[in-house]
Formats: C-alpha cells, sequence, structure tokens
C-alpha cells in the first residue's frame, strides 16, 4: 500500500497545502495558475525544499530512497530534453543511474508507442511525442508511485485516449497515480477522486462522484470552487 | 527604405535595452576595463615606464572591457534564437538584411559608446596624455570587436559556443599567432 | 559508478558536444603543428644552420672560449696564478680546465676566478661549486690548481700560492687517456633588454674578458709539447661570440682573451634553441573548446530543465556532480593525452625539418610535459563545468572561465616581472609551469622570467594551485547545488 502525505508552512507558493493520496485510483490533481501544483511535485520529488512541512512516498522522505525511479515514476516538463539525444539514450542515462536493464528502455519504447522514432533526436519530436517519451521516463522504473503534470498537453486526440486508458489501467494495477491538469474534461472522463488546490492551500479533496453529485460537472465544480482563487484574470467588460 | 530601416534600428533598439543583461554587460566592461588600465598604469609607473607609449598602458584595459564587449553583441543575437523570439522578429522585420543591418548597427554603437566611455574615463583617472595614433588603433579593435561578434552570433546561433569562438579568437589566436 | 555510466551516456548521445569535444583534440593537434612551422631558423651563412651541443648530461650546452693547453698524458698537476680578470660581465671566467677533448660539449672540469662571483669549481656545465669566500681586502691575484688522477680532477684555491683549499672534485666521462689541460678565459654575451608590454627590445651582444696568468707550473705525465692556444666551439653562429687570442707579455706572463661560455644552453630570448613546450602551443585553442563543452554539460540541463530529471533520477546532488566532473575531466583527459603526445611527437619534427635548436628533454620530462597539460586542459573543463553549475548560465560561466584561465597569460606578457610572477603565483594560470622542462642555473645570469619560459612555481606545484581552483569551484557547486531548488 502506497501513501503520499505532505504539510507545508507559509511560503507564498504553497500554504499549508496537506492531502494524502490512495493507491489503486486515479487521482485528479487541479487547480488555477499558481495554485501551487507544480510546486507540490517538485517537493515531492526532493527538488525544491519546503519551508516547513514535509512530503512522504511510501512513508519516506523521497531525496532518501534508493533507486528512486523504481519507487516514484514522475513527469514534471515534457520539454526537458537535450534536443540533440535520441529518446533511447535519454532513456538509457535514466535507467543506468537506476541500474535498471537496457532492455526495460526498449519495453518502455514500444508501450508508448515511441519505438520507430526511438533513434531520431529528441529535438525533432512533436509535443505529444514529447509527452509519451515523458511518460515512458515515468513508467521505466515500474514505480507503485505515478506523478504526471499535465500529460495531456499537446496530444491528438488519439494519444488523450491512449493515455487515459493506460493511467486508468495501471491505477487498476494498484499504483498511486496523481495526475494534474487544466483540462476538467479529461479529469472527468479519467478521475475517480480530485483534489482542488488554490492559493497553495486543499480547497476540495473529494471522490469525483460527490462532486458531480453536486455540482453537475467538474468544470462547474472547478469554476465554483476556484472564485475566489485565482490569481490572473482577464479584465473588461466579460 | 530609409524609413524602414530607422523603424527596425529603433526596435532593436529598444529590446537591447530592455534587457538587463545588456546593461549588465556594458558596466562590467567599463568598469573591467578602467579597472585593469589603472592597475597598469600604477605597475608601469613603479617598475617600467621608460620606453612604453604611457598611452598604450592607459587603454590596456580594453584587453578585459573587449570580453563583456564581445559577449553582449553575442548575446543580443544568440538570445533571440534561443528563446524562440527570432521568428517574432522575423515577421516584424521580414527583410533579413534590413534586420542583420540593424541588428549590428545596435551591437556596434552600444560596443563603441561602452569602449569611449572606457577609454575616455581610463585617460582621466590615469591621467594620461592621449596619443591620438593609439587611441585609434584602440577604437578600430572594438570595431572590429563589435563586428565579429556580430558576425559569430549570426553564424553560430549557439550562445556558449559563439561565447567560447569569440573569446577564442580574442584571446587565444593572437597567443598562437604571437609565439616565437 | 551507475551515476557515472549515465553521465558518459548524455555526454557521448548529443552529437554536438562530443563532436566538439574531439576538435579540440584535432584542433590541439593542427593548431600545435602549424604554430611549430612557423618558427622557421634562417640560416644562410657559410657555415650552415648551426647545429645544437648536447652535454655529457644529455642537455643543450654552450661551451665556447678561448684555451692554452698541452696534452696530459697521465696524472698530473697544474698550478697558475691569475694575475688579473677584466670583463664587463659578472659570469665572465679565467682559469685552469681539464677536458676529455676540445670538440664541443666535451666532459671538463674547471676552477676558475669569475669575475663578480669569486672562485668557483665547475664541471660537466651544470655543476658549479663556490670556492673560499674572499676575506675583506683580499688581493685580486689568485691561485688556482687543477689535481688529474685518474679520470678524477679536483680544483684548489689559494690566495697566496702556499695554503690551498680544496673546493671540489669530479670524474670526467671519456677521460681515461689523453686530455687536454691549460688555461682558459670566457665572456657570456650580455643581454641589454628593456621589457614593455608584450615586447622587449634591446640586444643581446658577444662579449670578451681578458686575463693574465703567471707562474704556471705543470708537474705529472706532460707529454713533451708546446702550450698552444685555440678557439674552442661549435663553427657555427649558435652562440655568437667575439674573436680572442693569446700573447706573451713583457713580464713573462700570458695574457688571453676570450668570448663565449661553458654553461648549459637557457630558453627564451637569451637562448639558443626552444623548448619542447612549443610544440604543445594549440592547447589553448583546445582549452577554449572544451571549457564550451564543460560549462554546456551543466548549463544546457539547466536551460532545458533537465536538471530535474536528473536530480529526480538521483537525489543525492553531490554524486551528480561528482558523476559528471568524473566523466568531463576523464574523457578531456583521456583525449587531451593523445592529443598533446601527437602533438609533441610531430611538432618536434616540424621544428627540426625548420633546423630549429630543440632543447633535449629527458622521457620523464617529455611524459610531465604531455600529461600535465593534457591535466590542466581537463582541470580547466571541470572548473568549467563546476562555473556552470554555480552561475546556471553559459555566458557568464564561459567567460569567468576563460578570463581565469588564460587572461593572466596575456597580461603577464604586459606586466613587469615581479607583477607577472606574482600572477603566475596565484592566479589558475600557475599549472602553466607544468610546462617548463629548463631548470634554472644561477651560473648563467640570464632573466629568469615567465617570458623567457621560467615560471615562478615548481611544475607540479603550479598544477597544484589550478587543482585547487578546481576543488574550491566544485565545492561551491556541490554546496549551491545541494541548497538550492533545481
Amino acid at each position: 500500500m502506497a501513501g503520499l502525505r505532505k504539510r507545508f508552512g507559509a511560503t507564498p507558493a504553497l500554504d499549508g497545502m496537506s492531502f494524502t493520496v490512495r493507491s489503486g485510483v486515479v487521482t485528479g490533481f487541479v487547480g488555477p495558475n499558481g495554485a501551487g501544483k507544480s510546486t507540490t511535485l517538485r517537493v515531492v520529488l526532493g527538488l525544491d525544499t519546503p519551508d516547513a512541512g514535509w512530503a512522504l512516498v511510501s512513508g519516506r522522505a523521497y531525496r532518501t530512497l534508493h533507486r528512486p525511479l523504481c519507487h516514484v515514476g514522475s513527469l514534471l516538463d515534457a520539454g526537458a530534453l537535450e534536443p540533440g539525444r535520441s529518446a533511447r539514450n535519454h532513456l538509457l542515462w535514466l535507467a543506468r543511474t537506476q541500474g535498471i536493464a537496457t532492455r526495460r528502455v526498449e519495453e518502455v519504447l514500444e508501450l508508448v508507442g515511441l519505438a520507430a522514432a526511438a533513434r531520431r533526436k529528441a529535438g525533432g519530436y512533436s509535443l505529444g511525442m514529447r509527452q509519451r517519451l515523458g511518460i515512458a521516463a515515468a513508467l521505466l522504473g515500474d514505480p507503485p508511485v505515478l506523478l504526471l503534470d499535465e500529460p495531456f498537453n499537446g496530444m491528438d486526440p488519439d494519444g488523450i485516449i491512449w493515455a487515459r486508458s493506460l493511467l486508468r489501467s495501471l491505477a487498476a494495477e494498484g499504483r498511486v497515480v496523481l495526475v494534474s491538469s487544466h483540462l476538467m474534461g479529461e479529469v472527468q472522463e479519467m478521475a475517480d477522486h480530485v483534489v482542488v488546490a488554490g492559493r497553495g492551500k486543499v480547497i476540495a479533496d473529494a471522490p469525483l462522484e460527490d462532486l458531480l453529485a453536486r455540482h453537475g460537472t467538474l468544470e462547474a465544480a472547478y469554476l465554483r470552487l476556484t472564485r475566489d482563487q485565482v490569481e490572473f484574470r482577464a479584465g473588461g467588460a466579460a | 527604405m530609409r524609413r524602414d530601416y530607422i523603424e527596425a534600428l529603433c526596435g532593436e533598439w529598444t529590446k537591447a535595452r530592455t534587457v538587463a543583461s545588456t546593461a549588465w554587460h556594458l558596466v562590467a566592461a567599463v568598469a573591467s576595463g578602467i579597472g585593469l588600465s589603472v592597475v597598469v598604469c600604477a605597475l608601469a609607473r613603479a617598475g617600467i615606464g621608460a620606453g612604453q607609449d604611457s598611452t598604450k598602458s592607459a587603454l590596456s584595459g580594453l584587453q578585459l572591457a573587449q570580453a563583456p564587449l564581445a559577449l553582449c553583441g553575442v548575446q543580443l543575437i544568440t538570445g533571440e534564437y534561443r528563446s524562440g523570439l527570432i521568428h517574432t522578429s522575423l515577421a516584424a522585420v521580414p527583410r533579413r538584411t534590413m534586420f542583420v543591418a540593424a541588428k549590428v548597427t545596435v551591437i556596434l554603437g552600444l560596443t563603441l559608446a561602452a569602449a569611449t566611455v572606457t577609454m575616455a574615463g581610463a585617460l582621466l583617472v590615469t591621467r594620461t596624455e592621449p596619443n591620438p595614433h593609439v587611441v585609434l588603433s584602440a577604437t578600430l579593435h572594438v570595431i572590429y570587436v563589435g563586428i565579429l561578434s556580430s558576425g559569430v552570433g549570426f553564424l553560430v546561433r549557439d550562445t556558449a559556443f559563439a561565447d567560447a569562438l569569440v573569446l577564442g579568437v580574442l584571446y587565444v589566436l593572437p597567443l598562437v599567432s604571437r609565439l616565437r | 559508478m551507475s551515476v557515472v555510466r549515465a553521465e558518459w551516456i548524455k555526454l557521448r548521445s548529443v552529437r554536438g558536444r562530443l563532436i566538439a569535444l574531439i576538435a579540440a583534440a584535432v584542433a590541439m593537434v593542427v593548431f600545435s603543428v602549424f604554430s611549430a612551422a612557423g618558427e622557421r631558423r634562417h640560416c644562410s651563412g657559410p657555415t650552415g644552420c648551426p647545429s645544437l651541443v648536447v652535454g655529457p648530461g644529455g642537455q643543450a650546452v654552450v661551451d665556447s672560449y678561448e684555451f692554452v693547453d698541452r696534452p696530459l698524458a697521465g696524472d698530473g698537476t697544474l698550478t697558475v696564478r691569475v694575475s688579473s680578470l677584466a670583463g664587463a660581465q659578472p659570469w665572465a671566467k679565467a682559469g685552469l680546465l681539464i677536458t676529455a677533448s676540445t670538440e664541443p660539449g666535451s666532459s671538463y672540469a674547471a676552477v676558475m676566478v669569475a669575475a663578480g662571483h669569486g672562485v668557483r669549481f665547475q664541471y660537466d656545465y651544470t655543476h658549479d661549486v663556490s670556492g673560499p669566500q674572499d676575506p675583506p681586502g683580499a688581493p685580486a691575484a689568485r691561485w688556482l690548481r687543477l689535481v688529474r688522477a685518474g679520470d678524477t680532477v679536483t680544483g684548489y684555491a689559494s690566495a697566496d700560492g702556499s695554503a690551498w683549499t680544496r673546493i671540489g672534485a669530479a670524474r670526467l666521462s671519456g677521460a681515461a687517456g689523453v686530455v687536454r689541460a691549460g688555461m682558459f678565459v670566457t665572456s657570456p654575451q650580455n643581454a641589454d633588454l628593456t621589457e614593455h608590454p608584450f615586447v622587449t627590445s634591446g640586444a643581446v651582444l658577444p662579449t670578451l674578458a681578458t686575463a693574465a696568468f703567471s707562474d704556471l707550473t705543470a708537474d705529472g705525465a706532460w707529454p713533451a709539447a708546446n702550450w698552444t692556444g685555440r678557439t674552442v666551439g661549435p663553427p657555427d653562429d649558435s652562440y655568437p661570440v667575439l674573436t680572442g687570442g693569446s700573447q706573451r707579455l713583457g713580464d713573462g706572463s700570458l695574457q688571453i682573451s676570450g668570448s663565449g661560455d661553458i654553461a648549459p644552453a637557457v630558453g627564451g630570448v637569451e637562448g639558443t634553441g626552444v623548448t619542447i613546450d612549443h610544440t604543445l602551443a594549440g592547447g589553448f585553442v583546445a582549452l577554449i573548446l572544451v571549457i564550451a563543452v564543460g560549462t554546456l554539460s551543466a548549463t544546457s540541463e539547466y536551460r532545458r530543465g533537465l536538471i530535474r530529471t536528473t536530480l529526480a533520477a538521483t537525489p543525492r546532488r553531490g554524486r551528480v556532480l561528482a558523476a559528471k566532473a568524473v566523466v568531463i575531466g576523464g574523457s578531456t583527459f583521456l583525449l587531451m593525452v593523445s592529443a598533446a603526445a601527437l602533438s609533441l611527437v610531430l611538432g618536434k619534427r616540424v621544428l627540426l625539418a625548420n633546423h630549429d635548436l630543440l632543447y633535449p628533454a629527458t622521457v620523464a620530462a617529455q611524459a610531465r610535459v604531455v600529461v600535465g597539460t593534457a591535466g590542466l586542459i581537463a582541470v580547466a573543463a571541470v572548473v568549467a563545468l563546476a562555473l556552470g553549475v554555480v552561475f546556471r548560465r553559459s555566458g557568464a560561466a564561459i567567460t569567468v572561465a576563460v578570463v581565469a584561465i588564460v587572461l593572466p597569460y596575456i597580461l603577464f606578457q604586459a606586466l613587469p616581472t615581479g607583477a607577472s610572477e606574482w600572477l603566475l603565483r596565484v592566479t589558475p594560470t600557475a599549472a602553466l609551469a607544468i610546462q617548463q622542462t629548463l631548470p634554472v642555473y644561477r651560473q648563467v645570469a640570464i632573466g629568469y622570467t615567465p617570458v623567457n619560459g621560467y615560471y615562478p612555481l615548481a611544475p607540479w606545484a603550479g598544477f597544484a594551485v589550478l587543482c585547487t581552483y578546481g576543488v574550491a569551484t566544485l565545492a561551491l557547486a556541490a554546496w549551491l547545488l545541494g541548497r538550492r531548488d533545481a
């Protein structure tokens, strides 16, 4: 059973953000720009240091994990690639840091449908292909926990459907799957549980069914819940 | 035609002055240049001095100031390629020659302005009577630095390699060719 | 170890960076050879191109003097009084000399009066022993004695010709049979040089010294022969000399005028040849390229956000930095060792084909220069990597690395000697000392300055200065990397 807990003190980005993600279901992580979603994920991964509070994965701090990619797979920014390096080589160096066999690199490339383009330079990839490569990197260590930041950006409809079913099946295997997204329709289609963040705090942490029962659609729930939390809003007559 | 050029020039000037790195590069050039000139002049007066043109000592700070000046020029060009701003720039000024001319003019202007301040400052601080020949050759060298950095910037496009190439041409090439 | 392999994959899988590294190695060889090819020596005189005089120790030497000698078949003693020595050079010498032969570069031992350095016993060019100190008000005249027993020659000095002080002894090589023994006078060239930024002007001119010898006695196995005067030296202008000679004076003493030196050859403007570091000039070009690659291996990860992927995969951040340093430093070092060795081999051929006098260096010294030059470039790459982590921007990191390593090298040529020696002690450029192959000889008075190829620090001490900078920047980078949010 994998669990995730975190709490932060008073920072501008995160203001007491605290929630737990369960395994076996897909959890949607939504909130307006600047709500602290990406910062939360970076803190979980030990990249940013919180001023207060802690984040644990399977009961341990990320930076103490041995072979962390076998515990947590993550996709933060699909554009974080060296343009001159091929997808295969990108996964290969990641695999080496974890002692993962080269065979696994070929497996995940096959799994995300990049096997044919694996030896091309990543700089020539479309955004959708980069997202697939990012998902492949997250799956490399076959981790029980997956943290994905905006994995649907730039994907074509086929890709979105593929990613949706992939994430659902991964959750069904008993993994923790946390997906942050701005696409309410996608989250509604895919998630079983939703965490809504705003201004560095959790506004709602509820099963999708509860939110739908109360507000009709996730989009309506989101707009209602985040009405006072939006940092940037278009001015003028609208 | 001329108005287009002036408009392109205004655009480039605005771009250059609204990036903080431009000002930092120029300030670094002036400060390091005058600083080195003062040190060299003090040492020259204490140690050698005889036979050496004092204007040369006073302007030796340009040896150091040329680095930030060249990097400023490179940065103004490669920065556009890195951020993709180049597409916007070329959409605004579609005639490539016009764009390049405006860019090079701004870089040359900034380089010369900073070098003039450096030279004037160094001559004033070290109280050196300028020798016009030396000042002229130093000015020509600065123009060369400006053109070199623009050319390398447009050709190489990658900041790191363009920087390395310009610094290599400015510092290392003379070494390799001067060794006995 | 796995992190090191991962960083190696990162390096080799970006073609541009790999090409830049290989280009650095190629550039090193190409520029080195071109630079060596530029050092052409023009010699059109009747004597042809000068050749190198090599002493018994294998090092380049100068061996030019005026000699009045006789053959000595067995053991023997030679005693003389140097009644006067007139020469402007402090190292003008007059005294007794026993040599295996009068071929330049032969093994010898000599006891002498040096115009500004008292009585000395010198042998085989590099060895110099100081004689008894002069008491105040000592007479200008000195008594000198050389004793040969087998292949050993011992030198003595005396103020009055009766109380003798032993100064030193030497075993000569190739001096088992007949040797030449007699009186000699020589006077080294005078350098009247003024330092300017980037240029040293003035002239290096030969000088002449004149000495008077009297009370000559020779005991031992001297075959019947007359004292014969001759000018010893190579028949070329590798060390320009004035015409010397000898004549009997009215009071029975012998006056000898000589020009030249019997000493190790030195580097720089007053030297006759070039040192092997002149085959490695392309190292500076390689240095710049390698600095760019080292910087990029850090800054490109920051630019793309890839550093987050790296640190998520290896949360022990110090380990990531160490792996990067090992990979960039190690691969640069291996490439540069081969490039430097090839540059040395090709550069030596080019220099010799150009009739340049290439000073010999031992295999150990050549290996040290090659390995040290490669090490210098590799450490510079690691410094650039660390600066890349510190600044997270390639422009700033490259500038600081180039300015810190290359600018002092340019500046020291523009500064007076004191300031430039100070620069080469405290800046990373101190590492260039690793390329010095000529030792400092106090019996040859030249400017042992950086411009002449003599560095203020010992080779590995200079290299250690650069390594200290490397460790310091790495430590700063590790501290910042661990402390900052990625």
